[in-house]
């Protein structure tokens, strides 16, 4: 009887032989399927990368994230900020107010000694516009500003 | 016996490597490269599970186009030669299974098993070897032709044997042990020296 490692041999060597014609034209074919394999292959990434953004959690947070921003930078630049409407200084403040050392020490560090001469000039026309004859009380309200 | 010895080097390893990576990028010519180098081999194998031409052709083509579609999300973990003959080995066997069925399945039902996918007229030729080798490999029960054809044709290893076959790799080898011995009794006299 022959030994295992001839029958492994004749086994591991038997040859099979294909038709070179057959051989191109099955691989002529799966060249065909490999080029429209990679056609459809491409045009699913792109419907799966919109998909994957459009079902993922993560771009759906960062979505209302954005609008949520979005819409509050809208909000608040059609509010007009606090600052530009605010009024100045001789409206809101008694001429008693409006000289004292730290107004006209505020004033000096706003606009230097022409804010300070304008502030002055502001308390004067509150005080020139008052009466001849004024009462106490009258005249209390006056130097508080009211 | 050393059962994890290396059946291929490892240049071919690192050349199918770099064949399924330039084929993940869309390259034909590495398919085409992929395609001749294991054409024959996969027909080999193929032949000797089936035992029948026409079969074995249906099976080795459509293993390809089977690769050639999955090729862009193709990751290779072993030996690609492995892959695709674990690739036969299932179809050969559905296949068996198929044929098995239709033996006793009425004829409008059987007509679904049969394959859709376009078929070559003729693709193999047989030689005189494989005739008896795969004549004496029909003969043996399908999971001793299994561990037999894998390991000696398709180079795979017993533990991927094994776990193809979902057996204890003793299990492999006992199969393979048995086929073996079966075969040396029904090819002996007929068994000719070869160049390899």
């Amino acid at each position: 009887m022959r030994p295992l490692r001839d029958i492994k041999r004749f086994v591991g060597c038997a040859e099979v032989h294909s038709i070179p014609k057959v051989n191109k034209a099955v691989l002529d074919g799966l060249m065909k399927e490999f080029a429209t394999t990679r056609s459809d292959a491409s045009l699913r990434a792109g419907r799966n990368i919109w998909s994957s953004v459009v079902h993922s959690p993560l771009a759906q947070a960062t979505a209302v994230a954005a609008l949520i921003v979005i819409g509050t930078l809208v909000v608040v630049s059609r509010t007009p900020r606090e600052s530009t409407r605010r009024p100045p200084v001789a409206e809101t403040l008694s001429v008693a107010d409006m000289l004292t050392v730290g107004r006209l020490n505020a004033a000096c560090r706003r606009g230097g000694l022409p804010e300070v001469e304008r502030q002055c000039e502001q308390a004067a026309q509150k005080l020139q516009n008052r009466p001849e004859r004024i009462s106490m009380e009258q005249l209390i309200r006056e130097m508080k500003g009211t | 016996m050393n059962v994890d010895r290396s059946i291929e080097g490892p240049l071919p390893v690192l050349e199918d490597r770099i064949l399924v990576l330039r084929l993940r990028r869309g390259s034909a010519k590495a398919l085409g490269r992929i395609y001749e180098k294991y054409r024959d081999d996969l027909l080999r194998l193929a032949v000797s599970l089936s035992n029948d031409g026409p079969t074995a052709e249906d099976i080795v083509h459509d293993v390809f186009a089977s690769f050639t579609r999955q090729a862009g999300q193709f990751r290779l973990t072993g030996s690609l030669k492995g892959y695709l003959a674990t690739c036969i080995a299932n179809r050969a066997r559905n296949v068996n299974r198929a044929w098995l069925t239709r033996r006793v399945a009425p004829l409008d039902e059987a007509a679904e098993t049969t394959s859709e996918s376009w078929r070559p007229d003729q693709w193999v030729v047989w030689t005189e070897e494989l005739h008896q080798v795969a004549g004496a490999l029909a003969l043996l029960p399908h999971e001793q032709r299994e561990a037999v054809t894998l390991h000696l044709q398709g180079g795979m290893r017993f533990r991927k044997i094994a776990e193809f076959q979902r057996v204890p790799l003793k299990t492999a080898l006992s199969r393979y042990h048995g086929g073996l011995q079966k075969l040396r009794t029904l090819l002996n006299g007929e068994v000719t020296e070869c160049d390899r």
